[in-house]
């Protein structure tokens, strides 16, 4: 049985955010009530429609209402507007919904334009805010704050301040539950033996306290933990707990092991819970400053809660001079350290010491865009009032005051860029996500105070921006369509003269035509260079391959030297990688095993000195490469063909040996072709000659612009530095197979080694995902600037027309040709085309010199020339509509107007 | 004291409400007025009216019962108040005195 259809979702949706809440569950009730009705009686289409209907009714409706200040039930009603007089009526939304639906070039166009720029200001303010007020969605989240020691000569953050941190418990009065955390990485090793690397934070039992969140089950972390020689303990979060013991309610007292240790579990956290950052596994962190000198220790965050009555500044000021303190007593180690209280999540975002005003006057920046796209708006707009010059005399004849007509325009400006802020919030909303996305990617989780979203400070600020847009596309047009000469025009009613085209409106189209000449190519040649770097790819399958680091938990016991320890560890490791080599080879599922130090295609960059080669014109630094060490069968692995010499061998990874193989682009482009085997090359920073035995394919290639494949020298890599490498497995079968069994070897031969695996794939596919952003900002952009161009150049042109309509008509009817009076309402158009085009060729000009030709990158005179010829295009195509209507207009007609 | 004369649409919403019986909500306030004058009627204006009504304290309302038809949500019932109603009686009388004596200039008209 099919299910019977609702209301349209979305025009529900549009309802619950419009009607008052007070009225939203009856009001949306009555209409589904008489919905269903209608179902039965009209069927599902005219249903839906009238749904539609009603919808956008009552939400313009009830905004009016909200504008007049009666959202709210059982407010006091205000006294009845004088007729004439200043509120906004329903009257002016329904005049303004009909404007746009009279001029839908206008409504698309401005729309289109604004909504990008509120867009865009709505992304950029949602960033900034995200940033500097996040919300902590913990009980008093506010008053939690950060205590951090900036080095002032290596103006970054000290994170070794154990010793400040029970200092700052101890004496600290405004921060009370001082506590810290370290977030390291650790193997969960589960019972079958498999291993998995997991963030773990380790914290101090004040953390929880901080939190006030009480866990779920169990107890959290306490002091006692924290002592020397106490037994490991683990509380753990509610995903993990799901996970990993199946949700067993009895679960505390159970092992975990985590690396070499296990731990007890103590307890367990409420879903959701994810304090200090993105966290789910809880041990203690042992504030134990005898363990170590003085700057010395564990990186770790300091945090706390304001006492009560203290606010922010205070804490810092009493901090501020335990810092004095410090400074004095340990010179040593203290002196530029200058300790600071923020904000809880500004260390972990990395960000420091950016000031409001900083911010502030970039989002002024970006919501000039919207102030800029808005006077374009209001040129057209201009254009459109004046063609209604008559009707506004002979409202204001009959008593309407200037302000009550400037309301009006206003209030049609408004309902135009209402409706480009929704467009443009639905827009900032997608973009937001997908820049989530990539964070999520990039840093793994989401923190625990949530993503980028668009916040009700956001919804505020775009509001802001399309009233803003109303003033400036409604109220200045208005007051320069009322202002003097008003009465005047009344008089020549039936004139056809109607208002002048002032002297700003033509600047500003000059203005715009320049900008755009000046700026398109630049945007053009950056955004095309990136899509043309973007498309540079890999001429091996990269879904075939996996690559795996090891990475070994560094817990230095007390008792042992730093230095005897790293050196056990290094063998360890050397051994570790030797027998998880062997083994993977002897795996049916993988191909090949090799060993890299970079991830292919992401080689370290280099500048390179070739003998008897002179360095590059655009930089005599040398010639940019890329350098890799690899490992011997590395080419194999990658079905890399040798063009010529040998590939590298055992003994080229020897002390002191310095062959190295080049790729083919490095023989065509730097040597031009000529035979590489035996060439010499060093690197900027002078070393010693590095001789080329040999040419292999590329791995990387770039269809649409070969020059951009990028050369590449490769060096052997010491067998005994294979450890230090990423294991690179060509695979036949499924990678996540093959990742399971990684680790579980990895685990068995050491269970304090963690593997950090990852496809190549995955790196291919961030790319693309960068590539697609840019590309579709850049699209979207030059399509608002193109759009705009010409409809400010439209709405020109026939003001013009509408303007001349009477001169035209007389001029025909004495028997002027058709193309003489074409090209007479033409001229002006031209005039201003050239003139903009001229500033703007110059404009450019003027910045790829003063950027010693970078901008443009030597292609100017294709690009320039090419965007100019496309400018006057639209231009031209603009105009013509209006100038045909101008040669269509009927003499008789036009004089009988008078 | 200066008294607001009620406008044509508001009596028209108030009538309505005197004349339905049962729960009387917006719903059955449309489609009386619309079957009454044979016009149809803006929902929307109904429900300010409503509103601005129940400001001016003219009628009260309430939340009533909730149906599946409803998706679930109640309807808001209202009802006259006594205010309401003198100034209803008000309103007629005005039109009532402005019309005596018309019926037999408007005759000689027609």
């Amino acid at each position: 049985m099919s299910r019977r259809p609702g209301p349209p979702r979305l025009a529900r949706r549009l309802l619950r955010a419009v009607l008052p809440p007070d009225s939203r569950g009856d009001i949306q009730g009555d209409l589904e009530e008489v919905f269903r009705r209608r179902l039965g009686e009209d069927g599902a289409v005219r249903a839906r429609l009238w749904y539609w209907r009603e919808a956008l009714a009552m939400s313009a409706r009830f905004l009016v209402e909200s504008l007049r200040g009666r959202a709210g039930r059982g407010r006091r009603a205000r006294p009845v507007a004088r007729p004439g007089g200043g509120a906004p009526s329903w009257l002016d939304v329904k005049l303004g919904l009909r404007m746009l639906a009279k001029y839908p070039g206008l409504t698309l166009v401005g729309g289109l334009g604004m909504a990008v720029a509120i867009a865009i200001g709505a992304g950029f303010f949602s960033f900034f805010y995200y940033h500097l007020y996040p919300t902590l969605p913990l009980e008093d989240g506010e008053r939690i704050v950060a205590l951090e020691n900036w080095d002032v000569v290596a103006n970054n953050e000290e994170e070794q301040a154990i010793h400040d941190l029970v200092l700052w418990r101890d004496e600290l009065e405004s921060v009370v539950d001082v506590a810290a955390f370290q977030e390291v990485q650790r193997n969960l090793v589960l019972p079958g033996g498999v291993a998995e690397p997991v963030t773990v934070a380790r914290m101090t039992a004040s953390g929880f306290r901080v939190a006030r969140v009480p866990p779920a089950i169990g107890r959290p972390l306490l002091e006692e933990d924290e002592r020397e020689g106490a037994r490991p303990v683990v509380v753990i979060g509610h995903d993990v707990w799901q996970t990993r013991f199946g949700g067993d309610p009895d679960v505390l007292g159970a092992d975990m092991r985590l690396g070499g240790a296990v731990h007890e579990v103590v307890g367990v956290m409420p879903e959701g819970f994810a304090f200090p950052m993105n966290h789910d596994i809880w041990t203690p962190l042992r504030a134990d400053p005898s363990a170590y000198r003085r700057g010395e220790g564990p990186e770790i965050h300091i945090f706390g809660r304001l006492a009560p009555g203290y606010t922010r500044e205070q804490a810092q000021a009493e901090l501020a001079e335990i810092g004095r303190r410090s400074a004095a007593a340990f010179p040593a180690t203290h002196e530029h350290l200058r300790p600071q209280v923020l904000p809880y999540t500004y260390p972990l975002m990395d960000i420091q010491s950016v000031s409001v005003w900083e911010v502030g006057v970039m989002q002024l920046v970006v919501s000039m865009l919207v102030v800029v796209v808005a006077l374009n708006v209001a040129v057209l707009a201009y254009a459109r009032t004046a063609t209604r010059s008559t009707e506004i005399a002979v409202r204001s004849a009959l008593g309407a005051s200037r302000s009550r007509i400037v309301l009006q325009l206003f209030v049609e400006a408004l309902v135009l860029s209402s409706g480009a802020a929704v467009v443009g919030l639905v827009l900032a909303r997608v973009g937001l996500r997908q820049a989530d996305a990539i964070m999520e990617t990039e840093i793994g989780a989401t923190p625990f105070w949530g993503g980028i979203g668009l916040s009700a400070s956001a919804v505020a600020y775009v509001a802001g921006l399309a009233i803003l847009a109303a003033v400036i596309v409604g109220v200045l047009p208005g007051l320069q369509a009322t202002g003097r000469g008003l009465r005047s025009r009344l008089g020549q009613m039936g004139g056809s003269d109607g208002l002048r085209m002032g002297r700003t409106w033509t600047v500003l189209i000059v203005a715009q035509v320049a900008l755009v000449v000046a700026g398109l190519p630049l945007a053009l040649v950056t955004g095309w260079s990136q899509v043309r770097f973007a498309t540079t790819a890999p001429t091996f399958v990269p879904e075939e391959y996996l690559m795996a680091r090891l990475v070994r938990d560094q817990e230095p016991p007390p008792e042992v030297e730093l230095e005897d320890y790293l050196r056990d560890q290094e063998e360890s490791d050397r051994a570790t990688h030797a027998e998880l080599v062997r083994r993977m080879e002897a795996e049916p599922d993988v191909a090949d095993v090799t060993y890299a130090r970079q991830t292919p295609g992401y080689e370290r960059q280099a500048l390179v000195e070739v003998e008897g080669v002179p360095p590059p014109l655009e930089s005599a630094a040398g010639h940019q490469v890329r350098s890799a060490a690899v490992g011997a069968n590395f080419f194999e692995a990658f079905d890399a063909s040798v063009l010529a010499g040998r590939a590298l061998g055992p003994s080229d990874a020897e002390e002191g040996a310095l062959a190295t193989v080049v790729n083919r682009t490095f023989a065509e482009r730097i040597l031009g072709g000529a035979s590489a085997v035996g060439k010499r090359f060093r690197y900027a920073d002078p070393g010693p000659w590095h001789e080329i035995v040999g040419v292999v394919d590329n791995l990387h290639d770039n269809a649409a612009a070969p020059d951009l494949a990028p050369a590449t020298v490769y060096h052997a890599l010491p067998a005994a530095d294979a450890h230090h490498a990423g294991l690179i497995l060509r695979l036949r079968g499924d990678s996540e197979t093959t990742t399971g069994q990684l680790r579980a070897i990895a685990a068995e031969l050491d269970p304090t080694v963690r593997l950090a695996v990852y496809s190549l794939e995955l790196w291919e596919r961030q790319g693309r995902i960068a590539l697609r952003l840019v590309g579709l900002m850049l699209v979207l952009i030059m399509i608002s600037v193109l759009l705009l161009s010409a409809a400010g150049i439209y709405a020109l042109m026939s003001f013009a027309v509408t303007r001349r309509r009477r001169e035209i008509g007389i001029r025909t009817a004495l028997g002027a040709r058709p193309h003489r009076i074409l090209g007479s309402v033409l001229s002006r158009a031209f005039a201003q085309l050239a003139a903009g085009v001229v500033v703007g060729i110059a404009l450019a000009a003027t910045f790829d010199g003063l950027a010693g030709g970078e901008l443009m990158s030597g292609t100017g005179t294709v690009v320039l020339p090419a965007v100019a010829l496309l400018m006057v295009g639209v231009g031209l195509v603009a105009a013509l509509g209006p100038a045909r209507r101008g040669l269509a207009i009927d003499p008789t007609e036009a004089l009988r107007e008078q | 004291m200066t008294r607001e004369a009620l406008g044509e649409f508001e009596q028209m919403v108030m009538l309505a409400i005197l004349q339905l019986r049962g729960d009387v909500y917006a719903v059955p306030i449309v489609d009386e007025i619309e079957r009454r004058t044979g016009r149809p009627v803006s929902r929307s204006a109904v429900y300010v009216t409503l509103r601005r009504l129940e400001d001016k304290g003219l009628i009260s309302s309430w939340l009533g019962e909730s149906t599946p038809e409803r998706g679930g949500k109640p309807r808001r019932c209202v009802r006259l108040e006594a205010e309401g109603v003198r100034l209803l009686r008000e309103s007629r009388a005005m039109i009532d005195s402005m019309w005596r004596g018309l019926d037999p200039k408007l005759e000689d008209l027609s």
